[in-house]
């Protein structure tokens, strides 16, 4: 189980007029649980702190206040194990995969360094991994580029997924992609956290896929939990203001009262 | 009258050693003014190539043929020194990236400001300043003084998104070129793009081109849906709802759209992938997929016929064959 409290980052940026420099409380004081084996989605406005939760729970931020605890430890990336039981894939995939670099490297490099395995015992895994995601082996020796967008966000979620992870931050990992392929990697985590227990935490702003995808959901408002529960809970009495509105604004979702209409 | 005309519009690209790929193949496609279309598609089928041929900012390695006309003008036989004019104040562009599109080393100020005084030869600073708060606050940005004076890299992916919509929307163009302008954005912060959209269509007759993959944006915002498949259009109509669709296609692309109303359940896919056309084939390019398929479907390729490329449309009204 990952225990997150009081979870506070500051970002300060030089103001451009004047002197001084203006304070940003990204997040302010977060506290959730993900439970163990299970999907947690976290929404919220836009400049919510979503992507910032994530880089600290990521190692990739440092919070300048709160706890992450980790099956009753620290969450710390202090050693090797600890970097690989904890992925986390950008939202950016083109900016995540080394353009010079072909994807069967890519997927071999981490392998090779995080689990020493070296040359056929390296290629075997590295087509495991391909294939884990529906991607043929021979599709490794292409560059990124010459991936349509949905192999290349697979590549970059078998990636994380080679180093056997225990917990996956994923950051709007389809929100670019069409319904399709959409379709294609959500029904791949729901399988490995059904079949391997792999806990998920899953930011998105699309309330459908939370719906047919998450069992417990935060939703997140200027930097504070705003609402928290179980999906079909929340989903069905939201308590807070923001959540109905956010529920009620789905497009396309005839049940909601303040869509707006026509054109 | 028509604003822009699209006349058999082809675009390849060069692959290297392994050969050319059609991304757009013979697009023909008339947009009068004060008109929105959708144009919608899977994943590689030439939206966003579509997008970049309407003001000529195509790849290097790629041929264009075929005419874009913008007010009887053809973009692709302009000069650069013309294509300026174009671009921005008669067709404002939002791209499907971002932070690819947004310069990383000028402040969000400067990107908007440079924009306005470029096409619009505004120099005053006090000017220039209410009309950038003014755009940011338009598309939904709450601090608009900290985002005015940021760089791009201290917003998140919704706010860098906005910045774009404003700097596109900065000239008052006549037409807006949105390739999945809202895919960052929270449903609140969508709505009021939304809305913000069709103010724009009602006071201005802006002409929209609207790209996206969310079928129920499409529907929201544009009476006229055009369906692209593998770099052609294989539907052009009034569509509301399911029903009114022809194209299988089109209907499988309705179908897979998750319920809400139902609690975690399988996702529903499209079996197989959009083909990458390398040849040109004798047959529908759908075929393999398609729960229609029949015997002429693998003998010839079908022509655009009554708003739809289809030997077996479905007939408007019946959800199922
Ligand atoms: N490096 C930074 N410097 C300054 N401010 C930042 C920086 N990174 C993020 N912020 C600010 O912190 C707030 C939270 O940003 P974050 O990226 O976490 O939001 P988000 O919830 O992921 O939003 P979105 O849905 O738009 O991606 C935003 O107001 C953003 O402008
Ligand atoms: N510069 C390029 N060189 C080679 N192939 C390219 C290039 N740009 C795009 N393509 C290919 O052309 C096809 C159409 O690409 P395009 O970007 O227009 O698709 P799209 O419909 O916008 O897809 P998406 O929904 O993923 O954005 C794809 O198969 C893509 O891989
Ligand atoms: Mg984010
Ligand atoms: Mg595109």
């Amino acid at each position: 189980m990952l225990k997150v409290t009081g979870l506070k980052k500051v970002f300060r940026v030089e103001k451009m007029f004047g002197a001084g420099k203006t304070e940003i409380a990204a997040i302010d004081g977060v506290s959730f649980e993900a439970k163990e084996g299970s999907i947690l989605a976290i929404v919220g406005e836009s400049g919510s702190g979503k992507t910032t939760i994530a880089r600290c729970l990521a190692g990739i931020e440092t919070p300048d206040g709160g706890e992450m605890v980790y099956n009753g430890n620290k969450l710390e990336f202090d050693t090797k194990e600890k970097r690989a039981a904890v992925q986390y894939v950008f939202q950016d995939t083109f900016g995540s995969l080394n353009p010079r670099m072909k994807i069967r490297d890519a997927i071999a490099e981490p392998i090779e360094f995080h689990f020493g395995k070296k040359s056929a015992d390296l290629r075997t895994s590295v087509d495991a991994c391909l294939e884990s995601v529906g991607i043929k082996a021979e599709t490794g020796n292409k560059y990124p580029h010459e991936l349509s967008g949905g192999q290349r966000q697979r590549v970059v979620i078998a990636r994380a997924l080679s180093m056997n992870p225990r917990l996956l931050i994923a950051d709007e990992p389809v929100s670019s992609l069409d319904v399709s392929v959409q379709a294609q990697i959500l029904s791949l985590f729901q399988k490995l956290n059904r079949e391997k227990g792999i806990s998920i935490i899953f930011i998105t702003h699309d309330l459908r896929i939370v719906k047919s995808l998450a069992h417990d959901i935060i939703v997140l408002k200027n930097g504070k939990i705003e609402e928290r529960g179980g999906v079909a809970d929340v989903y069905r009495e939201p308590k807070s203001p923001y959540t109905r509105l956010l529920l009620s604004s789905i497009p396309g979702n005839q049940a909601g009262s303040e869509k707006i209409h026509g054109s | 009258m028509s604003i822009i005309e699209i006349k058999s519009l082809s675009v390849d690209y060069a692959l290297g050693q392994n050969g050319v790929l059609h991304a757009l193949r013979n697009v023909n496609l008339e947009v009068n003014a004060g008109e929105s279309i959708a144009i919608v598609g899977e994943s590689g089928c030439g939206k966003s190539t579509f997008a970049s041929s309407l003001v000529k900012l195509l790849a290097l390695n790629s041929k264009a043929a075929g005419q874009v006309l913008i007010d009887g003008n053809d973009v692709l036989a302009m000069t650069n020194r013309e294509l300026e004019a174009i671009r921005g104040v008669k067709a404002g562009t939002i791209f499907q990236d971002p932070a690819a599109s947004l310069n990383p080393v000028f402040s969000v100020k400067e990107q908007i400001e440079e924009t306005i005084t470029a096409h619009l030869k505004v120099r005053d600073k006090v000017e220039l300043k209410q009309r950038a708060i003014k755009l940011l606050e338009e598309t939904g940005i709450k601090e608009t003084q900290r985002v005015y004076e940021a760089y791009p890299h201290q917003l998140s992916g919704g706010q860098q998104q906005r910045v774009m919509t404003a700097i596109a929307l900065s000239c008052s163009p006549k037409i807006l070129i949105a390739d999945e302008p809202t895919t960052a954005l929270d449903v609140t912060v969508q709505a009021q793009i939304i809305a913000l959209l069709k103010r724009l269509k009602k006071e201005r007759n802006l002409t929209l081109i609207l790209i996206t993959h969310d079928l129920h944006l499409a529907l929201d915002l544009c009476a006229r849906i055009i369906v692209m498949y593998a770099g052609e259009v294989v539907e052009d109509a009034e569509i509301k709802s399911e029903t009114d669709s022809k194209h299988p296609y089109t209907r499988a692309l309705f179908e897979i759209i998750p319920d809400i109303n139902e609690d975690r359940h399988e996702f529903s896919v499209i079996p197989g992938e959009v083909p990458e056309l390398k040849t040109v084939m004798n047959e529908c390019y759908f075929r393999n997929r398609c729960v229609k398929a029949g015997k002429k479907c693998s003998e010839s390729h079908p022509e655009m016929e009554n708003g739809v490329r289809c030997f077996y449309p479905y007939t408007k009204g019946r959800l199922k064959a």
